[in-house]
């Protein structure tokens, strides 16, 4: 009875050990960012990028917030895998330009938790956000 | 009667053996959740800033952008060569697993001068500075306006204060454990056994094959009770 209760308790606690090696050794997320590839769109107006931003960041992420005074940088986070905190982020920047606007994207993301890189996030963002047309 | 009494020690056998699983695996799902509970640190963004420049070129800004990126990370490198899109990760320089902070500058180029905005991502609670914090000094780097440091990270606390319990703690007994005890209430010996610790005012209580409680003297370098001895070495 005394071996038996001894053995449980070791698997107990090997089993607990195990797993906390497991999940501290995924639970460090890396911290990525990249830069997308720019927009540039003749003939229209920041309004126009502001626009094309929100909706953009909303398809893709969440709650797309203007970020600053002048209206022209777009701000949405995302919430991955049920984590509580964000662990996702994208800015777009609108810029005026002589002719037009240029939009600009910065996307980060950890992972884990994201199942995502920045690298995808960018890409699917830019994607929603559309081309010059 | 002797098949009903082998069916009946199969049964126990099974029954035990079910036991066994469903242990490690409230084991397995309990150490996953309490480690969730503390797991991943959230993603803070710094954005926001821009200067339209109405005099210089991208070059220019490209020098700035490099210098002011450097000054607070390091090894800052253009997305692609000529595109005045500089960024730079941290704490060591690279992208990579290591890698809790990140800023980027972009340039662009206007008829008559250059537009370029700031964009921070900082992993919180990983660093000791906010997003907000970096790209307002690199920013303020940017255009040579005064910048407030940024927070260092907190020494760990040294000395024999007694306020804690942090540094080595030599056994007073032959033969006694030596203690490293460390401010997150973690303690190790010297064969790798761990425990933890607890001070409230002069009372120690040390977790370490069981509970002990013991008294912190007041020069904050020895501690003694329950059979323990202990010098800290400051």
């Amino acid at each position: 009875m005394t071996r038996t209760s001894s053995y449980r308790v070791t698997l107990f606690a090997l089993s607990l050990l195990a797993s906390i090696a497991l999940v501290s050794a995924r639970s460090s997320a890396a911290l990525d960012m990249v830069v997308g590839a720019h927009v540039a769109v003749p003939n229209k107006t920041i309004a126009d990028c502001g626009v094309r931003a929100q909706a953009a960041l909303n398809s893709v992420l969440q709650n797309a917030i203007k970020a600053g005074d002048d209206g022209a940088n777009w701000l949405a986070f995302g919430k991955a895998g049920g984590a509580t905190q964000n662990s996702a982020a994208v800015i777009i920047h609108c810029l005026t330009t002589d002719n037009g606007y240029v939009a600009t994207f910065t996307c980060s993301a950890e992972v884990p938790p994201n199942p995502v890189t920045a690298s995808d996030l960018c890409t699917k963002i830019t994607a929603a956000f559309g081309g010059a047309s | 009667m002797y098949e009903n009494y082998r069916g009946l020690r199969r049964c126990i056998v099974t029954l035990h053996a079910v036991r066994r699983r469903a242990l490690f695996a409230f084991a397995l799902v309990a150490a996953v959740l309490s480690c969730n509970v503390v797991s991943h640190a959230a993603v803070d963004v710094g954005t926001g800033i821009r200067y339209v420049v109405s005099t210089g070129t991208l070059a220019d800004c490209s020098t700035k952008a490099q210098t002011a990126l450097n000054t607070y990370l390091q090894t800052s490198s253009e997305t692609e060569t000529g595109s005045g899109e500089w960024v730079a990760y941290g704490p060591n320089g690279s992208r990579g697993p290591s890698t809790t902070v990140a800023a980027t500058v972009h340039c662009y180029p206007l008829t008559s001068g250059y537009v370029v905005t700031f964009d921070c991502i900082v992993e919180l609670p990983n660093n000791p500075y906010n997003a907000s914090d970096l790209c307002l000094d690199i920013a303020h780097t940017f255009s040579g306006k005064p910048v407030t440091p940024l927070a260092s990270p907190t020494p760990p606390p040294s000395g024999c204060s007694t306020s804690n319990l942090v540094g080595t703690w030599t056994s007073d007994d032959r033969g006694g454990p030596t203690l490293t005890i460390t401010p997150d209430g973690n303690l190790t010996d010297g064969d790798g056994v761990s425990g933890n610790w607890v001070l409230f005012n002069s009372n120690v209580t040390l977790t370490y094959y069981g509970n002990h409680s013991l008294t912190l003297a007041p020069d904050g370098k020895h501690m003694s009770g329950g059979g323990y001895h202990f010098t800290r070495k400051c």
